[in-house]
């Protein structure tokens, strides 16, 4: 097998470089075999080749001093490297890079929590820092507050939030919970954002903006710098919390429900963001696909019903939660359960009658910020793995909504999947979340889900419908479809990175922004 | 000078244009004050009242020796950049003040700069949309303008910048750019989502001058079902530190969902008795003379009727802990007439200042702090004991927000008194200094003091700033 | 920062190894080892072990889907489709050490593969050993 090289750089040029960043890090932090060492860098749910996205190496710096040495040297050598934290972010194309033969800078080892105050509530925290590093340390000292997790939770807090990601509890909004981060610019130039514009602040991870430009939200989804810290804002653990399921019997149901949550987030009745989850969703948490249907293609409504009846789910199924002192949940659950009553065949159900269901369980976990990895077992719907994100926003408009999933749920069809999905209500919009769900060794069925994919870019953008995410091969595709005044907001965009980044080596091609060199090539 | 107000002439009818000069109107004289030094001096100020002629101007202006400094929102010098050097044409957009969209479903507006707090206040009793509007001083100030300051209001959506969603830009090239779901052509989310795809840039489009916001969405709160405002009043520093630690833990909690006010009873006195601000000098007087604690803390609870009464029980037991503490309730504003205007602000409703104010102005210096009670009576310390040979008078007020406690100063000057102010700007750079090095850095500054605080700031920062600068005005259209 | 409270994170420590060298690499190790530039210097930092324990890793990276139960994505899929027996990769005597090593560095299916920095192969081989062990003493009636 040939080594991919980055685009215009020779083998020789490449080992020189290889040889000098040896050098930094130590050979035993170089990876470059690609058996044995690189196998674990490529996106193992691709909807394309594996070949597209092989890096050439990966490298595992852990202190400042070390990533900046590699910057000069693949500045001298104009090397892309493609940045990665804990390298979970699957769905849309977990540690691997852009484009095949980029270096991967892996900062997993890079994973010191720096400091965590009680009594401030807050934790700073270094990239390769994962929910989990966070929660059992938290847990294991004894500390009263909760982090906010991804599902699954092997993801870390930079990572995360640095692609917007959003959670369960009400710190739900990772970068609105953020505060102060240091970056590394691609020259080296080392910034503390924030508070920390001198040198002895109390206030780094305690009030976001700084003073001047605010700038942390640079440094998200793009390519203008290396986060190598960040400060989060942690919930201290509230004195009760009482989650709710309701299971809603018509697929109309989903525009009533959301036109009725909408008043309970805007007036903090609903303290995190309900999730308004589909049939299969839940039931992929306790059954495979194969169990109620051999067929091929979307699951028919006869056995969807059954389905729907064995495992006591709804056609649509709404998780949310209500935190603070028993009296005030109380006289929250009062109106919640006075609005929500209102809708033919809903019914409330509790931990009481839920507990032990994996679909129930898993939830509650993650709306009290405990780990785990149960929203993996989506990948057994089909089996083989295999699954992209789909995530336009939507507002927290029932007819929105139905548009959306009518939409998704009619081109999945027409290409042989099921619609699989969940709407996450924030406070006045929708993560609309599309779980395209593929066999990964089945070459035909990993091409029909690129194919839908990119039909359901175009679908959306023509209803003025945009993704707030996305896997690296549709990231080019999803930023020219944000083309107000002639794609001015992605000419800025370049304008930063040609100064920010004059040489284009920072993980170029990220969310569609490319140094010059590259631009309009990809 | 001549020649640029000529240059202008051609852009802008003479009901657009303003030359600087010994007519300059009332509104715009603190301007030269402000701004003119021995390196730069305002000449010229425009009020383009279409987009189109604001372009025209930044496309003219970009290869002209003048600079452009565009006012946030109106009398004050708020927080952009000035251009450090040359002639200066001042940019107010007063007559871009549309009032785009309320959207009552989703409770947000999409305004224009020129829109004033006054002005979306009356929109919405006018068409009885029940929202609050957060507002910082007063009912003239740009709701935009507050925004790109960063400032903050009194109510639940006191911090502006985390309530703004969306916005337009004019960049330094006269283009215009979307931020967030406004870049995607026909989205009903542009005021919903504020992310969008790709880097989150909102921000740096705040307290800068990278680029002119031409429009911007803001969140509103619906009123809530039961609001109850009160008043703490307290005997002396020890309560006010135990009063801070008590309220920290309401705010990091949620509890007390509305920016937290601590001030004493000079300060208040300062901002809202009617009094001649020289005779306001000793706390003590002024807590007997205008029914005043010693320090003053003000807060509000939002929520339903069942929960407020809860949320109060458990204020009233912890605060009334404190040695000497007495609440004031929103009854008593009828009596207390620096209570109601504070409970005012906390309503949305536009109140009124010390009229002794308005023979002078301030320069604003804001500071961030954790919220400890320590650090209240530290910065207090800080305050007291910095020098002001001038006997200048300073407004000051905590303010607490999220997990921040900020240090809100007005420093106090006679309008165009220029010896006054140089003294308010020498005790300016003072206090910023001393309180960065006690880790207190500066959050807001008028822009003059922007020098003060590069002085005692960190080089990285400043370096990734400078490159911004260079990538979004690579011109120095706006300095 | 204030860094008046910094803490490492002692029981799990996450810092550099001495990574053997894989004997096991295949040929197509890649020419770049044979075209570096002379005489490679030291490596300019100190180089920790990370070492952790067999059953340190599997809590952290295997348990959330291989743990018994319903709440666990690989183990209920194993039941579904290779048998009950086969469910559990701790009461598997079925799983030899290299076998467990490949799968990790290479994914199967739904399970993606874990990068050096994950799991280092020191660590590799404790997990293995832990899994094979922890298989070769359970004893079938215990999960009745």
């Amino acid at each position: 097998m040939t080594k991919p090289l980055p685009q215009g750089i020779s083998l020789g040029q490449f080992n020189a470089a290889i040889a000098e960043i040896k050098q930094v890090v130590g050979k035993d932090y170089v990876f470059l075999d690609d058996i044995t060492e690189l196998r674990s860098y490529r996106d193992a749910y691709n909807t394309t080749n594996d070949a597209d996205f092989a890096p050439s190496a990966a490298v595992a710096p852990k202190t400042v001093e070390q990533i900046q040495k590699i910057l000069a040297i693949v500045n001298d050598y104009k090397i892309p490297i493609w940045t990665i934290s804990t390298g979970k972010n699957f769905a849309y194309g977990g540690p691997a890079p852009r484009k095949a033969g980029y270096v991967v800078l892996d900062l997993k080892l890079m994973n010191k929590i720096i400091e965590v105050n009680e009594k401030h509530g807050y934790a700073i925290v270094e990239p390769g820092v994962s929910y989990y590093d966070l929660y059992n340390f938290l847990q294991e000292k004894g500390i009263k507050l909760w982090i906010d997790c991804a599902a699954p939770a092997w993801g870390g807090f930079v990572g995360n939030t640095s692609d917007h990601g959003a959670g369960y509890t009400p710190y739900g909004d990772h970068l609105l919970m953020q505060c102060g981060m240091q970056v590394v610019l691609a020259d080296g130039t080392v910034v503390e954002t924030g508070m920390d514009t001198s040198a002895n602040s109390k206030t780094g991870a305690l009030y976001k903006y700084g003073q001047g430009a605010a700038i942390d939200g640079l440094f998200t989804q793009s390519n203008f710098g290396v986060i190598t810290r960040m400060g989060i804002w942690l919930m201290p653990e509230p004195p009760g919390f009482t989650p709710f399921m309701i299971t809603l019997e018509n697929e109309r149901d989903l525009e009533t429900v959301t036109d009725l949550t909408l008043p309970l987030r805007l007036n903090q009745v609903i303290h995190n963001a309900p999730m308004t989850v589909d049939l299969l969703w839940e039931a992929a948490m306790s059954v495979s696909k194969r169990q109620y249907y051999t067929g091929t293609g979307p699951m028919p409504e006869s056995n969807r019903q059954k389905m729907a009846k064995d495992l006591d789910l709804g056609i649509w199924n709404y998780y949310a939660a209500v935190y603070g002192p028993a009296p005030m949940m109380k006289n929250n659950m009062e109106i919640i359960r006075d609005t929500f009553s209102t809708i033919p065949g809903a019914k409330f159900h509790f931990d009481k009658t839920r507990k032990g269901d994996p679909g129930w369980d898993y939830r509650v976990k993650l709306m009290q910020g405990i780990p785990n990895m149960t929203e993996f077992s989506l990948l057994n719907w089909v089996g083989g793995g295999g699954h992209i994100n789909f995530s336009p926003i939507s507002a927290a408009d029932g007819k929105a909504s139905m548009t959306q999933y009518q939409m998704i749920r009619k081109r999945a069809h027409e290409y042989n999947f099921d619609y699989i999905g969940e709407f996450l209500i924030g406070w006045r919009d929708q993560h609309h979340i599309f779980m395209l769900m593929f066999d990964r060794m089945n070459a035909e069925e990993k091409k029909r889900a690129h194919e839908l994919f990119a039909v359901l870019v175009d679908d959306a953008a023509a209803l003025g419908y945009g993704e707030y995410r996305t896997h690296l091969s549709f990231m080019d595709q999803i930023a020219n479809s944000y083309s107000w005044n002639d794609n001015a907001l992605w000419d800025t965009h370049h304008a930063l990175k040609d100064e920010l980044d004059p040489n284009g080596i920072l993980s170029p091609g990220k969310m569609g922004i490319w140094p010059k060199h590259l631009r309009g090539k990809s | 000078m001549n020649t640029i107000v000529e240059k202008l002439s051609a852009l802008f009818t003479a009901d657009k244009l303003i030359a600087v000069n010994q007519n300059t109107p009332v509104e715009y004289q603190f301007l030269a004050d402000r701004i003119n030094n021995a390196e730069r001096k305002v000449v010229a100020i425009v009020t383009p009242s279409t987009l189109d002629e604001l372009q025209k101007l930044l496309v003219f202006s970009a290869d002209q020796a003048f600079s452009l400094f565009n006012l946030l929102s109106p009398g004050e010098i708020n927080t952009a950049p000035i251009p450090a050097n040359g002639d200066i044409v001042v940019i107010d957009l007063k007559k871009l003040n549309a009032i785009i969209e309320v959207n009552t479903k989703a409770a947000y507006a999409l305004v224009e700069p020129g829109v004033s707090y006054a002005q979306l206040n009356d929109y919405l009793e006018a068409n009885n949309i029940p929202f609050v509007v957060d507002f910082d001083k007063n009912s003239t100030q740009s709701v935009s303008g507050g925004i790109s300051n960063r400032s903050y209001g009194y109510t639940p959506y006191g911090d502006h910048l985390m309530m703004q969603c969306g916005m337009e830009v004019m960049l330094a090239s006269g283009r215009l750019i979307r931020t967030g779901m406004g870049a995607m052509p026909g989205s009903d989310s542009w005021q919903l989502f504020k992310y969008g795809f790709g880097p989150y840039i909102d921000g740096t489009f705040t307290q800068s001058s990278l680029g002119i916001i031409t429009k911007v969405g803001i969140w509103l709160m619906p009123k809530a079902p039961a609001y109850q405002p009160f008043a703490l009043q307290l005997p002396n520093e020890a309560a006010l530190n135990q009063a801070v630690e008590i309220m920290r833990d309401m705010k990091i909690n949620m509890l007390v969902p509305n920016t937290v006010t601590v001030a004493s009873a000079q300060s208040d006195a300062l901002q809202f008795a009617d009094e001649a601000i020289e005779h306001i000098s000793s706390n003590d007087e002024a807590a007997k003379k205008h029914q005043l604690g010693q320090w003053n803390m003000y807060g509000a609870l939002y929520n339903i009727p069942a929960n407020v009464e809860f949320l109060w029980q458990a204020i009233n037991g912890a605060f009334g802990q404190i040695e000497g503490a007495k609440f004031l309730l929103q009854d008593a504003t009828a009596s207390n007439p620096v209570w109601a205007q504070r409970e005012m602000k906390m309503n949305g409703k536009f109140n009124a200042i010390n009229p002794q104010l308005a023979a002078y102005s301030s320069i604003n210096v804001h500071f961030a702090s954790p919220i400890d009670g320590d650090d209240a009576v530290s910065m207090q310390a800080l305050l007291q004991k910095v020098s002001n040979p001038a006997e200048l008078k300073i407004i000051s007020q905590f303010a607490l927000t999220w997990r921040t406690m900020m240090h809100q100063l007005q420093i106090l000057y006679p309008t165009g008194n220029v010896e006054k102010l140089a003294q308010a700007r020498q005790l300016a750079k003072q206090l910023i200094d001393d309180f960065t090095a006690q880790g207190y850095p500066s959050c807001l500054v008028d822009a003059d003091m922007q020098d003060a605080v590069d002085a005692v700031s960190l080089d990285g920062l400043k370096t990734l700033k400078k490159r911004v600068k260079k990538a979004l005005d690579p011109q120095s259209v706006f300095g | 920062m204030n860094k008046s409270l910094i803490f490492g994170l002692s029981c799990l420590a996450l810092s550099a190894c001495d990574q053997a060298t894989d004997s096991s690499k295949t040929e197509s190790i890649n020419q770049a080892a044979k075209l570096e530039t002379s005489a490679p210097a030291q490596p300019t930092t100190t180089v920790e072990s990370s070492n952790r324990a067999g059953r340190v890793i599997f809590e952290l990276h295997c348990a959330g889907c291989h743990d018994p139960g319903p709440a666990h994505a690989a183990t209920k899929q194993l039941a579904l489709v290779r048998g009950e027996d086969k469910a559990v990769i701790m009461q598997r005597k079925d799983l030899t050490a290299d076998y467990i090593k490949y799968i990790v560095r290479d994914g199967l299916l739904e399970m993606p593969p874990f990068r050096p920095t994950d799991i280092n192969n020191a660590e590799l081989d404790n997990l293995a050993t832990y899994i094979v062990e922890g298989a070769k003493a359970h004893t079938p009636e215990e999960t009745k």
